[in-house]
Parts: C-alpha cells; structure tokens; sequence
C-alpha cells in the first residue's frame, strides 16, 4: 500500500460528510398526503471526517439501513440539508455524488458470469466517459480496491462461484476502486465467521487511517465495533442519536439504554452483553485468573455473578464461594455451598462436573 | 488468455471471435442467396450482388425479388430478437427473460390484431392489409406490434418491481402473453375463414413476406431500437448489480428503464409485425454469446448478440427451406429445435437456483 500522508487529528481536517437537522425515512405514496410521511431518524446534526471509522449501532429497525442509504443518496431526505465535502448534495448529479460516496448493501447479488475483476472494475462506472472505456488510472484504482480489499489473488475467478466472505471482499473492492471520499457499509460483517469480521474490520481501519478515507459501517457486532470505531453513531429506536467516543458512550450508560431488552443486558464490566438478566446469587472466585475468568463465564451461565473474595453480600442463602487452583497444572475446584455446612469444601475435575452439581441446587 | 489486470477476455480474443461470427454470418448470408427450390451457385450469387448479370436472367429476378429482401429480413430479424433478449435478461436480471418467454411477442400479435381489425372496420382489404401493402398500412401495423409489445413490457416492469421472485415474473410474463393471445383468438372469431389463414400464417413466424417495399421500415425499427440498445451498454454493465447498486453508481435508473423498454418493444414489435411471433432466438443466442466470449460485459455481448443472432435466424431460415425440396418448414419450429436445447442447458446449469 502507498500510505498517503498521515492524516492530522481527524476534528481538524473539514468535513466530509456534514448533515444539518436531517430527517430520514419515507414520503408518503401521495405527495398531497405530506402528513402521512414515516419519518424514521430526525434532527440529525452529525458530521464525519477522513480518516474517521465510524460504527453506527442500534437495534433492528432502527434506521440504520435509511440513514445509510440517504447518505449515499439511494433515496431523498425528507428534511434539512446534506453535505458531501462542503457541497449542498442535492445540487450533486447522481454521477458526481457517486464519485464521492460508495455503499456496500447487504443484499446478495447473482452476477451471471461476471469475473472478479470485472465487478470491481464496474466501481469506475461514475469516473469513465459515455462508452466505459478505463483509462490506465482507472485500472489501477480497479487494482488497488482489490487489493486493498484483499481480493486480488480472487482476480480471475467467477464471482458467483465464491464463498460469501469472498464475495464480501468483492464487493467492499468494488466499493474502493470507486475511489470514493466516504465509504459506507450496511452489515459488512453479517454473513461472516468471526475470523473474518475481525479481518474485515482490520481493512477498514487500515484504509481509514492510511488511505484517509471516512468510512461509515452499521453493525451488530457491539464488541468488535466498540474496539474498532474512532466514534459511534448510537441510534436508539426513535431517535435522538447520541456520538461520541465508544468508551465515553459505555461509561455514561448509552448502550444498556439502547440495547438492555428483557434477559439480556450490557455489562458495563466486561463491555459485553449478559444473556440471564440480573443474577439473584454471587459466586466469590479465587485462585488462578486465567481459570476465574472461564469459571465466572460458565457460572453466569448459571445465573451467579461473579465477585471478589471479601466482597461484601455473601451472606445471602444461594451464594457460594468456588476457588480455582492448578495442581500439577491439571485444573481443579473447590466450591463451598451454605447448606452443606462448614465441613470439607467439594472438589471438582470440570466445570461440567461443577454446573451439574450446582444446577442440583436449584429448587 | 487473460488481460493484463485479469479482466476476462483479452481484446485480441474478443475480436478474434467477433470476426469469425462476422464470417460466419457473411457465409451463411451468401449459402441463404444460393439455396433453395433453385440453386443458384454461389459465383452466380455473388456475381449478381455487385451488378455482374447472371447466367440465367431468372436467377437474377429469384435472387433480387425473393432471397436478398428474405435474408435481409433474416438477419434484421435475428439481430433485433437476439439484442432485446439480452436487454430484458439483465433489465429483468433473469436468465429466462426473452421477447417470446415473457409474452412481449404476443403484446405484439395482439397488436397487430387489433390492427387488423381495426383496418377490417375501416373497410380495408384485410388479407391485403396483413401483407403490409402500402407504407400506411405498414405503419400502422408495426406501430400498433411496437404499442402492443410496450404494454406487455410496462405490465411486466411494474410487476417485476414489487416481485423478486424470478419464477413468479417468468409465470406472469407467460400468463400476460397467454391473455393476449386468448384476446387475439376472440378477435378472430369475428374474422372471414380467409383472415384467419392469412392470420394463422403468419402466426407460424416468416422471413418470407417481407417485400422492399417494406424493408425500409422495418430497417429503419431495428437500426433506432438497436442504437438504444448500443447506448446504454455501460449502464446495463452496472445494472448486473441490481438496481440499487446501479444506482449508487450513479445510473439514471428511471431514464435506463424508459430507454431499455423503448428499445425491446421496437426491436421486438417491429420484428413480429413483419414477420410473425419468432420463438426462441431472442432467449437462446444471449446465452450463447455469454458462453462464447465468457464474459458479462455488455460492450461485447451487444455486437455479439447481433451477430450470432442474425447468423442463427440466417441458419434456421435456411433450415427451414428444407434445400432441394419444394417443402418448407414453419421458422418456428427450426427456431424452437435449436434454441430450447440451449433454454435446457441453462436450466441445468443453473447450480443455485434463487427461488427456493
């Protein structure tokens, strides 16, 4: 890669995407029936810099996919003004804002035999003349999408011949070899195995910070994308959407708002999400860390949270206290439960062993 | 061999194949001169083409009064199905798509019908009418195919719009060309016996009937649909992504659907008022071409298309001489034997079919 020059602090550099009190959503069959718009996000003041790897989070049906498909002009604001490099974009030709944004859509494609290169090759439609004819620059940036996007090697195969993590590739090159400002994403992770979205989300840092491109992706992926993101656009159902930095959104409490749904709860702690609700019972863990931690995971499960030794709150009837130790390198637990009395703590080979005897417990 | 950045076909090959097919389609063009219930040899043919008379004066009149406006008409014909089955096969994204699958020739027929009608009513002479004589009448039957066709293909379009499923649109497109020609057997019940022969003739799709007289429109339909066709090769390349992607590209999608459905239904129309409904080449010869080049790309497949189809519709009108007898058979059905192996084999290889 030619790394271009390293970008400033991106809130120095103008913006590429501006937007001023934005409303998305859909127009009513009849324009006389203006009443009768959906209006999905409204009163959107958000901009968006290069260099900048923006993750836009919120539950289904948010609108995440009519913000993205607004921005790259897939459909028409219902309200106020958008800005692509300082320009009012309604004034843009569909061409001249296709040179300047390029989405990634999660909806699959069939593409007859069209070969790998050819598709990415389709990424220059707004940049060449009436025949489509590519000039050497245009081959290039057709080259350096793919490879950017790591699909180079894939050049000569049959698009519809490759594994869905391939075709992402693809078409995110696609999307490159537009040479497009702001790039943006709807679920590039979606279909993959965890391999990959990790993989997919360490091209799109690189390209964001070496190529200084702004890239907007929405996502499901909480933990991959508080990682990733430089800023969240955190869309809650029914607005308004609240940005910052991932770490100050978690800290004041934004995702459990957004997210927290009857069993299932973001844990400030961990920065993940918890499946089984509040937990009525502690379990205070001791002994090797590497063991407390997949203890406290499978006693989760379980519904016991995980405490220090010496906390307080363990007086409680359900809690138990469980110490993790190596022995000879071959792990073991001791757990001590309340109604057993103060005798000889029990000791067991597995975790399995362990959950089987607590979930015994249970009333 | 590949490109030097990997796309598909190296220019060199494209070209190659795209001579031999003009090579293919010049012999055939000079074997359509020559053969039929009279063989003229193909010196003669030739001969007579560029202004030397003929060794016989008869084979002069023959070549000049039959078979040169027959294989004019052939190659017309073919290229105008073969290029508006490769528009519909990309604007419907679906690889069954074609004039006579969808039910757009029938538009056409229906058209025509109630043309012919109409022409009945007004006190015309309607097996002189259906003969296309005089440049009204002409007109107005390939104007009333061309409207035909485009109401078949806006009825399609709008379905096609709110229904992803390729199968549903391939029905729908079947059952719109099932209704218009159970409309043009209402419309014959009202006929003299001898309209529905001159009718039911021309049903059986012909290469024959067109006279000079003629050709000038139906050159001139042909030559503006595939024109269109030609201008809009870069947006069908980006409309192999759909309709949204093609957007994001920056394609005017509502202009590309008004030009493309201008275009098949003139080339598709034109060509059924002249010459009757044509099965088959239309579905079958883009596929053949896509086979051929490997490639998507609908610069290529354009030239490509016209080429192999005029060759196609070339051969099968030979065919359909039966040379050396004095039999002949409907082009529809040489059409049908050479193109639904071809509809077969796509079925086939289809490996993941998208409607599940």
């Amino acid at each position: 890669m030619n790394p271009v020059e390293p970008t400033l602090s991106p809130a120095a550099a103008a913006p590429i995407l501006r937007t001023e009190n934005l409303s998305v959503g859909y127009r009513a069959a009849r324009s006389a029936d203006r009443g009768g718009d959906r209006r999905v996000l409204s009163g959107l003041d958000l901009d968006l810099h290069p260099g900048e790897l923006v993750c836009l989070l919120g539950p289904n049906g948010a609108g995440k996919s009519t913000l993205l498909r607004t921005l790259a002009g897939l459909q028409a604001p219902l309200e106020g003004r958008l800005l692509l490099d300082g320009r009012d974009a309604s004034t843009l030709s569909a061409e001249a804002w296709a040179r300047r944004t390029a989405i990634v859509l999660t909806e699959r494609i069939e593409a007859g035999n069209l070969s790998v290169f050819a598709l990415a090759a389709l990424g220059r439609h707004p940049h060449t003349g009436w025949s489509g004819r590519m000039s050497e620059a245009d081959r290039t940036a057709v080259r350096r999408g793919l490879e950017d996007a790591g699909a180079w090697d894939l050049r000569h195969r049959v698009f519809d011949e490759l594994s869905d993590g391939e075709k992402q590739r693809v078409m995110l090159a696609r999307a490159l070899a537009q040479e497009p400002a702001l790039l943006l994403l709807d679920e590039p992770t979606a279909f993959l195995d965890l391999p990959r979205r990790v993989e997919t989300m360490r091209i799109l840092r690189v390209l964001a910070r070496e190529r200084g491109r702004a890239i907007l992706l929405s996502t499901h992926d909480l933990d991959l994308a508080l990682r990733a993101a430089d800023r969240i656009w955190l869309v809650p159902p029914g607005g308004p959407v609240r940005t910052g930095l991932p770490e100050d959104l978690a800290l004041a409490g934004a995702f459990g708002s957004v997210f927290d749904q009857g069993d299932v709860a973001f844990d400030l702690a961990t920065g993940q999400f918890r499946i089984h609700g509040h937990p009525l019972r502690t379990a205070a863990l001791s002994g090797d860390a590497v063991l407390v931690f997949w203890t406290a995971r499978a006693l989760e499960r379980l519904g016991y949270a995980s405490a220090g030794i010496g906390d307080t709150g363990m007086e409680g009837r359900g809690n138990v206290r469980v110490t993790a130790t190596r022995r000879n390198g071959i792990p073991e637990w001791e757990c001590r439960l309340p109604e057993a009395g103060d005798g000889h703590p029990e000791s067991f080979p597995s975790l399995e062993t362990l959950s089987a005897r607590l979930r015994r417990r249970d009333p | 061999m590949k490109g030097p950045h990997g796309e598909g076909a190296s220019p060199i090959r494209v070209l190659g194949l795209l001579a031999a097919l003009a090579g293919l389609l010049a012999a055939l063009f000079l074997i359509g001169l020559a053969v039929g219930s009279v063989t003229i040899p193909l010196r003669e043919a030739a001969g007579s083409l560029i202004g030397l008379p003929a060794a016989d004066p008869v084979w002069d009149r023959i070549l000049w009064q039959i078979r040169l406006p027959r294989c004019l008409t052939a190659v017309l014909a073919g290229s105008a199905l073969a290029l508006s089955g490769l528009e519909m096969q990309t604007l419907f994204r679906n690889p069954l798509a074609g004039p006579f699958s969808m039910g757009i020739s029938s538009g056409a027929t229906l058209g025509v019908a109630l043309a012919v009608l109409a022409g009945a009513a007004a006190g015309a002479d309607l097996t002189g009418y259906l003969a296309l004589r005089g440049i009204g009448s002409q007109l107005g039957v390939a104007g009333s195919a061309v409207a035909g066709s485009a109401a078949v293909m806006m009825l399609v379009l709008a379905v096609a719009r709110r229904i992803q499923s390729n199968t549903t649109l391939l029905i729908l497109g079947l059952m719109f060309g099932q209704v218009a020609g159970a409309m043009v057997s209402v419309l014959q019940s009202f006929s003299t016996s001898e309209e529905i022969r001159a009718f039911t003739f021309w049903g059986f799709g012909s290469y024959a009937g067109v006279t000079w007289a003629q050709m000038p429109v139906l050159a001139g339909a042909v030559l503006a649909g595939s024109a269109i066709g030609i201008y809009c090769a870069k947006p069908l390349n980006a409309l192999l992504l759909g309709w949204t992607y093609a957007r994001s590209l920056g394609v005017p999608v509502r202009a590309l659907r008004l030009l493309l459905l201008a275009s098949t239904s003139i080339l598709a129309g034109a060509v059924t008022a002249f010459c009757g409904p044509v099965a088959f080449l239309g579905l079958a010869v883009p596929h053949l071409c896509r086979g051929l080049f490997r490639t998507a790309d609908h610069r290529i497949l354009i030239p490509a298309c016209l080429l192999l189809g005029a060759s196609l519709s070339l051969g099968s009108d030979l065919a359909s001489r039966l040379p050396g007898s004095d039999r002949a058979l409907p082009l529809n059905a040489v059409t049908a034997l050479v193109g639904a192996p071809v509809v077969i084999w796509v079925l086939l290889r289809r490996r993941a079919p998208r409607d599940e």
